[in-house]
C-alpha cells in the first residue's frame, strides 16, 4: 500500500481510521514524522476527556488526571488548546486559578465543556475560562465540588 | 438495465444499474435525472480506480444495505475484514478517496479499517517502515512530543 498515508487524507477519513485507536496508537502515530504529528495532534486533542465514567477504575482515572495536569503545567494546553472541540475534566485535583495560568488566551474551536468538581469561590475564574471559549459554547455543564 | 459511467480520463464503463447504485452518489444522480441513458461523468475518479471500484461493487452487488452501527462504542468496533476484501484492498489510498466521493460506505469502511489495522499496535519505527516514511524529528523534538502526550498513554 505504497501511497497510503494518514496525513494526505481528508479529516473525516482520518477520523474514521483513528476511531478504533487507543491513546497509545495516537501517541505512536504522532511520533512518526512532522506531517503525521500535525495530523495526529489535531485528532488527539480534538476531544480531551478524562472522567470517572470513561476510566476502568479509580486508579486509572487518577493516573490519567495526574499525568494530564503535569502535561498542562508543562505547556501542553497552551500549545494544543487551539485544537480542542470538546473538553471534559474533573477539576478536583487542580484549582481554577492554576488551571487558567496554563490555558491559552483563546480556545477557538471549543464548543462543548464539562467541568466537574469546581471549587467554591472559583466563579470568577470559571467566567474567565468561559470568556476564552471564543467559538461560542453549544453545551456547557459544570458540577460544583 | 445498464448505465454508462465516464471516468476523469474519459473512459466509458458500462455497468449494471444495480451495481452502479452501490454508490449512493450515483444512485441519487440516477434518481435526479429519471429515465435517461445519458452517461454519468465522474470527474474525480480515474479509469484505473473506477475499474477497482466497479470490481468491488460487482462482488458485493447482493449484499444487504448496511445498517449504521453508530450507537456502538467505536473502540469496541470490530476491525475484522472479509478475506476477499482484504486481498482487494492491496491498493493505494485513491480507492479510499473514490469510495468517499462516490459514497460507497462499506468500501470506505474496509479501506479505513485496512489502514487502521496496519497502524494499530505498532511502534513509531514499525509504522514508518510500513508506510515508507523517514523520521524527520530531532531527538529533542521526539522527547518533547512524548512529554506533551504522556497523559494519553495507557489511558
Amino acid at each position: 500500500m505504497d501511497k497510503t498515508s494518514l496525513d494526505n487524507l481528508p479529516f473525516e477519513i482520518q477520523e474514521m481510521i483513528t476511531m478504533s485507536f487507543d491513546q497509545q496508537d495516537f501517541v505512536n502515530c504522532a511520533t512518526v514524522s512532522q506531517a503525521w504529528n500535525s495530523t495526529l495532534t489535531l485528532l488527539l486533542w480534538n476531544k480531551v476527556q478524562g472522567s470517572m465514567e470513561t476510566a476502568k477504575d479509580f486508579e486509572q482515572y487518577w493516573d490519567w488526571t495526574t499525568k494530564f495536569l503535569e502535561s498542562i503545567i508543562g505547556g501542553s494546553l497552551i500549545n494544543n488548546g487551539r485544537f480542542i472541540e470538546s473538553f471534559r475534566l474533573e477539576t478536583v485535583a487542580i484549582f481554577m486559578g492554576d488551571f487558567l495560568n496554563h490555558c491559552p488566551s483563546q480556545f477557538p474551536r471549543l464548543t462543548s465543556v464539562w467541568l466537574d468538581g469546581v471549587h467554591d469561590g472559583d466563579e470568577e475564574q470559571l467566567a474567565d475560562f468561559l470568556d476564552r471559549c471564543t467559538a461560542g459554547l453549544k453545551t456547557f455543564s459544570f458540577c460544583p465540588l | 438495465m445498464t448505465v454508462i459511467l465516464v471516468s476523469s480520463d474519459n473512459q466509458d464503463f458500462k455497468v449494471d444499474k444495480e451495481v452502479a447504485e452501490r454508490s449512493i452518489l450515483i444512485k441519487n444522480m440516477l434518481e435526479d435525472v429519471g429515465e435517461s441513458d445519458s452517461p454519468i461523468p465522474l470527474p474525480n475518479v480515474t479509469a484505473a480506480v473506477l475499474t477497482k471500484v466497479i470490481e468491488y461493487c460487482e462482488h458485493h452487488r447482493n449484499d444487504p444495505v448496511q445498517v449504521p452501527e453508530e450507537t456502538d462504542d467505536p473502540r469496541k468496533r470490530s476491525n475484522d475484514i472479509e478475506e476477499w476484501d482484504m486481498k482487494f484492498m492491496q491498493v493505494d489510498h485513491e480507492i479510499i478517496l473514490a469510495a468517499n466521493y462516490l459514497d460507497i460506505k462499506p468500501l470506505l469502511d474496509v479501506g479505513c479499517k485496512t489502514v487502521a489495522n496496519i497502524i494499530k499496535g505498532k511502534t513509531p519505527e514499525e509504522i514508518r517502515k510500513a508506510f515508507n516514511i523517514v523520521n524527520d524529528f530531532t531527538p529533542e523534538e521526539e522527547a518533547q512530543i512524548k512529554k506533551e502526550n504522556e497523559w494519553a498513554e495507557d489511558r
